[in-house]
């Protein structure tokens, strides 16, 4: 984006706060011979594709293309800024980044933000762009290893960027299971059941590994590490796929985990198996497994497996707490579907497999 | 704002390699250039509480060293964000040497046990560090591991979370981040973190991503770990200890047990934080605004070290600046602090000089300071502002007596008038000022905006516009008697005068037509201000009974008085009516028509602002006999000066003092007149009875910076602690054993201590030697105290210093003794009045527990200071004079009949009385046996006698009894007859004069005429340019101290070594007298000094000068033995 104030250029690329105003410390400083502008005119603020331009408080108010704005107001390409008696041309150029063009975004969380956008094919991806302080290309090498995964129940995975740090993927369209719920039993196994067959792929799919000093071997198997309903995508046809694979393991690696920011623990360990949550190296395949039944279990009774009442760390919750027996909270779900997701979320590695089992 | 590599931020820090990511925010890499040491500047991040941070960094300074802890250096704002600047540590954090896996077992133990102390000196102080973890710990190459960024995790989080690292949170810090307010952290919160910690580096990787879930995460890696350790670790976890005194004694044992040797390191303590220290701690809390605390901080400091540069400087500038000391006794003291340290001195002096607007003197100290330190980035500031100043801006000229004046911007011409009529034109850089016109006394000045346009009002009510470049008058002119006041609108378009009826007129200079006229006030008009379009003016009416006592704001196109201000009301009239006008009122407008300021007598200074009607803030004030007022535009600035020399600039909103003048001003400025601001407020003019002076806004422009001190690391200053220690301590030893020449090399080698050269109890130990050998250096004097007597004592003052310098009597005016505990600066006890009013001269009786008083009635009184009681000596006769034997056994007095009595000061033993005179008493003396009595009486005549006789042994006439006094020399074998302009040398035997000397000094009373050392051999009488040393037995000569003038206030240091001289000047001198070398020049007096006194071994003096102003010092002595 390029904002031209008396006569000179101004770029932004990707994310930014612009400030405007007379004052020095502005970013474009903007003055006019009558001192209209205020010191601290307006902000413009750009979260690719979006561009909002928002008035601080001026005195002489903002405006775009002669309109008097009331608080904030999204701006296109050509639009010309007013301040006072000064004019400030706004070009928005769409970022056409890494070969993609951004159209809006899906989500945001605590790794980062999803966009849709268009591959130069046409094709429509979902672009996930990471804040991962620190990140090395070995973090990239382990992303990209994920692309081994073909399974009609994982979330594709086409390739990392580098500048900002992300990576492209398949798009889903049809949100995720996070979205939707609570799910009837009918509808909530058989998408289970595909989750299941994805990790059953992928704990012995054939998958490069890297090693610390950087080389390459083959390894079987990748625990996905963060199951939960947020990353079980659906389709627009209603098929689920698993999204982020690899992604936790990468951070791991990395020693980037750890950087969750305290309010979002609790979704961050909602779904964890007990183990993972005292020891995040403790990545067998089954925490996925009962993670997954931590997953089922939310999907039809609408609650996690364990209350975090709100000023209750929920570290220390998981740590302590047993799961909620699931019949308590849904007495007409049938036996055995009850038994076995309340076993499976207990720490027995024989309970997990016979969840697998009673799900295949 | 980012800082580039390679940058040189504030002229001194050169920004070396790329930044970090730290915890609470940037870390950058910089060098001080100044001491080539780098440091390590933390920035919070751009969200962070800058408040919660500099509350957390403020308490990091204050930590004080430790040899593992990160020393905080200081806090400091730069660019609008404070950041911490601590100690650089080479090496890297914990956190790599973990990734790297560099550590063994030993080592690991190692980093571990100093870790908890470093932790454990934090919890000694109160503080809790908060967010533990191997990135806050640093390791130099040498394996010394120091904690760093003490309660920045805190500050640096954004307000709800608690701070800390998830991955080494405590779960009380987990429940705080969860909304749990009751969540207390505490010194255990640390020990979590610490034992997380512990465990990640035996076990090689991060344990867990939780730390709370720390005591679960041990189990899963116990099997790695040696079992005492996880052991320990485990009881960390489960027992919760409140601090680290178990958990290190263990950790040592384990050590033992692993490795096979004992534990190397010793126990470490910490350092006191020196003089050095304490001062980058004072300007920490002074940036963050911790004033009071910063103060005290600063006291320590001079406690620690009298004459500390860094804490000399910062803290005068910075009383300076509160106007609380005048910029004389900055440089003074600098001076006297910088005297070791040439260059740094010069810096600093010239830098202080350089912000008075001292531009001659500030070149030259900066010019020598830049020669002595080329690399000085200050000096080279310094330098520039100083060749970019504008010449002129402290100026003064003779001229005649100044009734009213105004100045330009940039103090570059002053218009005045003065008594009979004249008005003078000066441009300041020409010189001489230039008359303009002579006509009716100029009653009133006003300029435009820029300065260019003045309009001058004469009291035959002329008023004419002038250029003031050129000083040629505009064709514009008006004849109105009665005007009083005139003002010109910022754009110069308008003119309006205010009248002795409280009229208001305005005219607009370039139309022709009468004046508009404003009516409402209904007494004079005495303050008058123009906007700068003129369509607004700001009037007020004030002085005496004259005023109508209100402030009134004019529209013009109106003609309407939009709002009118009125001073609190303080009674009520009788009319029912509040009452809101006394006579003490004062009031005056900005030149800008923007803002008026009043000082209400009884009431506080309040700044309005005219444009909104709306007081601005109110403020206490002492503003009572000021003839002078003056308001800088935007009420930035009220200049209030006169009668006397006292002028001082004051914030208006607060009502402090910014700035007082009297000593920048030149001796023949004898009083203020008249003062005036400049249109753009960045000059003051004064004008008295002979001169216009031109002085810099202070506040404007350059400020000297703050001196920092330079770092030095906690091992070297152990390593200078303890061997400082450890010579006072061989010292004290020997001085046990009377070995006092072994103790003299001791206490040097102690001086060279880095740090310790005047180390309170270094200064102490000399103390303690000097009685056993000769004075040599002096190592230092200060002031300890100053105190104003002003309204408390006599006049002239009576002081008595008891010999051992721990007492003090004052007489005061109303007849009370006051009795001090001197080095305390406190009044440990007063007496009351007795009869016979206020005391003549105080003195002490040898004994150290009474004082003899005599009183200007006549009354000789005998005070105890152990019990209070006071005992009248000599009935009711008028005594005149009086004197002790020196063993403090007998009183000798005279009185108004001519009558000697000399009596036991015990009670018995039988009084001796003479009637030795038939004239009043004048002078008496006592030999130190008590076999010979010497008095002059007021016919002149001096007469010994023995106390059995019934004649004098011997008379002689003196010249003049008036002042004049008698002494025994030490042998009782002299008499001195001190009078005036000679001191006389007589044989006690014969009465035959055996010397004389005439002392020349100025001939007024109250000045010293003769000193004597307390064994009363050695002598000093005054002359021209000189003081002469003699001794008393023989006359003969001793030194002739050359002197710069004439002296006038002198004392001899008790071995004769030294005097102390003061002369016309307001200094005083401390001179050696065998070299002649002046060793110290101490300022501080205001005025002319009238006593000096010193201590019995010369290290403790008052000086009190004839204003009542008292000042303590102390004066520090090296002694040279054998």
């Amino acid at each position: 984006m390029v904002l031209t104030a008396g006569g000179t250029e101004h770029t932004f690329t990707g994310e930014a706060d612009v400030l405007l105003g007379r004052d020095p410390e502005c970013d474009v400083r903007v003055t006019d011979d009558r001192r209209r502008v205020s010191r601290r005119h307006c902000r413009v603020v750009i979260r690719p594709p979006r561009v909002v331009v928002r008035d601080l408080g001026s005195h002489n108010g903002t405006y775009v293309n002669g309109t008097r704005i009331d608080g904030e107001r999204d701006l296109r390409d050509g639009d010309e800024l007013g301040l006072g008696d000064a004019v400030v041309r706004v070009a928005i150029r769409t970022v056409s980044h890494n070969g993609l063009t951004v159209l809006r975004e899906l989500g945001r969380g605590a790794q980062g933000v999803v966009h849709l956008a268009r591959e130069t094919d046409g094709r429509l991806v979902a672009v996930k762009t990471l804040t991962a302080p620190g990140a090395t290309a070995l973090f990239r090498r382990e992303l990209d290893c994920t692309a081994a995964l073909r399974h009609p129940n994982i979330v594709r995975f086409h390739r990392s960027l580098a500048d900002p740090l992300g990576f492209v993927a398949e798009y889903c369209a049809g949100g995720s299971v996070a979205d939707h719920g609570p799910y009837g039993i009918e509808v909530a196994v058989p998408l289970v059941r595909q989750a299941a067959a994805a990790l059953r792929y992928a704990h012995t799919a054939a998958i490069p590994v890297v090693h610390a000093d950087g080389s390459t071997a083959v390894g079987r198997g990748l625990v996905h590490r963060d199951i939960k309903p947020e990353n079980l995508l659906l389709t627009a046809d209603g098929r689920l796929k698993v999204g982020d694979f690899g992604l936790a393991k990468a951070y791991d690696q990395a020693g980037l985990s750890g950087r969750t920011p305290s309010g979002a623990i609790a979704g961050s360990v909602a779904f964890m198996p007990r183990r993972q949550v005292i020891d995040y190296k403790y990545a067998r395949p089954e925490v996925d497994v009962q993670a997954l039944a931590a997953c089922l279990y939310w999907m039809l009774t609408g609650a996690t497996p364990r209350d975090f009442p709100p000023g209750a760390d929920p570290v220390a919750v998981v740590l302590r707490e047993p799961p909620v027996p699931i019949r308590k909270r849904l007495p007409t779900l049938p036996e055995p579907a009850a038994s076995v997701v309340d076993a499976a979320l207990g720490e027995d590695p024989a309970s997990a497999a016979a969840f697998m089992d009673w799900l295949a | 704002m980012a800082w580039t590599t390679g940058e040189i931020v504030l002229g001194q820090y050169q920004v070396l390699g790329e930044p970090l990511g730290g915890g609470m925010g940037v870390v950058h890499r910089v060098r001080h250039l100044g001491w080539e040491v780098d440091l390590a500047v933390k920035t919070p991040r751009a969200t962070a509480s800058f408040t919660r941070f500099e509350t957390e960094a403020g308490t990091w300074v204050g930590l004080g060293l430790h040899p593992h802890t990160v020393n905080c250096v200081y806090v400091r704002t730069v660019e609008g964000t404070p950041r911490v600047f601590a100690e650089w540590v080479a090496g890297g954090s914990l956190a790599e040497a973990i990734r790297d896996g560099r550590l063994d077992r030993a080592a690991m133990l190692d980093v571990a046990i100093q870790t908890a102390w470093g932790l454990r000196h934090a919890h000694d102080n109160g503080l809790v560090h908060q967010d533990m973890k191997p990135a806050n710990v640093m390791l130099e190459p040498d394996g010394t591991a120091k904690v760093t960024d003490f309660g920045l995790a805190v500050a640096a989080s954004e307000g709800t979370v608690s701070g800390g690292t998830p991955a080494y949170c405590s779960p009380e810090q987990a429940a705080a981040a969860a909304g749990d307010r009751g969540a207390r952290l505490t010194a255990a919160t640390d020990v979590w973190s610490w034992a997380v910690t512990v465990a990640e580096m035996v076990a090689g990787r991060r344990i867990t991503r939780f730390g709370q879930a720390a005591a679960e995460a041990l189990e899963t890696v116990r099997a790695e770990l040696p079992a005492e350790i996880a052991e320990l670790l485990a009881d960390c976890f489960a027992r919760r200890p409140e601090g680290f005194g178990e958990v290190v004694e263990r950790l040592t044992t384990i050590y033992a047990d692993l490795t096979g040797e004992p534990y190397p390191r010793p126990v470490p303590r910490p350092a006191l934080l020196r003089a050095d220290g304490l001062s980058n701690q004072a300007l920490s809390l002074l940036d963050l605004g911790r004033v009071e605390e910063a103060e005290s901080v600063w006291r320590e400091a001079v406690r620690a070290d009298p004459h500390h540069l860094p804490t000399v400087y910062n803290f005068g500038l910075h009383r300076w600046r509160t106007g609380r000391m005048t910029g004389e006794e900055v440089v003074s003291a600098v001076e006297a602090a910088g005297a070791g340290e040439r260059g740094l001195g010069a810096l600093l002096l010239g830098s202080v000089e350089l912000e008075r607007h001292e531009d001659d003197r500030a070149g030259e100290l900066l010019r020598e300071a830049a020669a002595a330190d080329p690399a000085s980035a200050e000096a080279v500031a310094a330098l520039r502002e100083r060749a970019s100043r504008a010449p002129g801006i402290s100026a003064e000229v003779n001229t005649g007596e100044v009734r009213t004046m105004a100045v330009t911007p940039g103090g570059r011409q002053v218009l005045y008038g003065i008594q009979g009529g004249a008005l003078y034109l000066w441009a300041s850089e020409d010189g001489e000022p230039r008359k303009l016109s002579e006509g009716a006394q100029v009653t009133a000045i006003a300029l435009d905006g820029s300065g260019r346009l003045a309009a001058v009002l004469r009291e035959d009510g002329s008023i004419t516009l002038l250029d003031v470049a050129g000083g040629t008058p505009r064709g514009w002119k008006r004849h109105e008697p009665g005007a009083i006041s005139v003002a010109v609108s910022g754009d110069g378009r308008h003119v309006a005068a205010g009248h002795r009826n409280g009229r208001i007129q305005i005219w607009a200079t370039g139309a022709s037509g009468g004046p508009v006229v404003l009516t409402g006030h209904t007494g004079q008009v005495t303050s008058l201000a123009l906007s700068h379009t003129g369509q607004r003016a700001l009037s007020a009416s004030f002085e005496g009974d004259n005023g109508d006592g209100t402030v009134r704001h004019w529209a013009l196109p109106t003609r309407r008085c939009v709002s009118t201000w009125t001073g609190p009301r303080r009674g009520t009239l009788a009319s029912g009516a509040p009452w809101v006008h006394f006579t003490g009122d004062k009031a005056v407008v900005s030149a800008d028509a923007r803002y008026a300021v009043a000082a209400w007598q009884d009431g506080p200074l309040v700044v309005w602002d005219a444009r909104r009607g709306e007081t601005v803030s109110e403020a206490p004030h002492r503003l009572r006999y000021e003839i002078v007022l003056a308001l800088a535009p935007g009420a930035r600035h009220l200049l209030a000066g006169g009668p006397s020399r006292s002028v001082q600039i004051l914030n208006p909103r607060d009502g402090r003092s910014l700035r007082a003048f009297d000593d920048d001003l030149p001796e023949l400025m004898l009083g203020v007149e008249a003062g005036a601001v400049s249109p753009d407020g960045g000059v003051v003019a004064l004008g008295g009875p002979y001169q216009v002076v031109v002085r810099a806004m202070p506040g404007s422009g350059y400020q000297a910076p703050w001196c920092y001190a330079r770092p030095r690391p906690a091992p070297e200053l152990h390593r200078a602690e303890e061997s400082f220690d450890e010579l006072l301590a061989r010292a004290r030893t020997l001085f046990e054993e009377d070995r006092f020449a072994e103790v003299a090399t001791l206490l040097r080698s102690a001086r060279d201590v880095p740090g310790y050269n005047r180390h309170p109890e270094l200064l102490t130990a000399w103390r303690s030697l000097l009685p056993h050998g000769r004075r040599a250096a002096l190592i230092a004097a200060w002031e300890l105290y100053n105190a104003d007597g002003r309204n408390l004592f006599t006049q002239p003052p009576t002081v008595a210093l008891r010999g051992d310098g721990l007492a003090m009597a004052t007489g005061r005016w109303t007849g009370h003794i006051d009795l001090w505990d001197f080095p305390g600066a406190r009044i440990a006890g007063t007496f009351e009045p007795g009869p016979g009013g206020k005391a003549r001269e105080i003195r002490w009786v040898a004994d150290g527990h009474r004082l003899v008083v005599l009183t200007w009635d006549g009354t000789l009184r005998l005070l105890d200071i152990r019990d209070g009681r006071s005992e009248v000596i000599g009935g009711t006769r008028r005594i005149t004079a009086f004197d002790l034997d020196p063993a403090g056994e007998r009183i000798l007095f005279g009185d108004e009949s001519g009558r000697l009595r000399l009596q036991g000061l015990e009670t018995g033993g039988t009084p001796v009385t003479v009637q030795g005179h038939d004239a009043p008493v004048a002078a008496v003396a006592v030999s130190s046996d008590g076999t010979r009595l010497v008095s002059l009486d007021k016919g002149n005549e001096v007469r010994m006698w023995r106390p059995d006789a019934r004649r004098p042994e011997w008379t002689m006439r003196a010249r003049l009894w008036n002042d004049a006094r008698l002494h025994f020399g030490p042998d009782d074998r002299t008499v001195l007859l001190d009078e005036h302009m000679t001191l006389t040398g007589l044989d006690a035997a014969s009465g035959r004069r055996r010397y004389s000397f005439e002392s020349l000094r100025g001939g007024m009373s109250g000045l010293t005429n003769l000193a004597l050392t307390p064994d009363r051999r050695l002598a000093a009488t005054p002359d021209r340019g000189r003081l002469v040393v003699w001794e008393t037995g023989t006359g003969r000569v001793r030194h002739e101290l050359a002197l710069p003038e004439d002296p006038r206030i002198f004392a001899l240091g008790p071995d004769g070594t030294f005097a102390v001289v003061a002369g016309r000047t307001d200094t005083v001198g401390i001179w050696d007298l065998t070299t002649g070398a002046c060793l110290r020049t101490m300022e501080g007096h205001r005025t002319d000094l009238h006593v000096a006194r010193l201590s019995g071994d010369g290290t403790l003096m008052v000086t009190v000068d004839i204003g009542g102003g008292l000042r303590a010092w102390e004066l520090a002595w090296e002694a040279d033995l054998g």
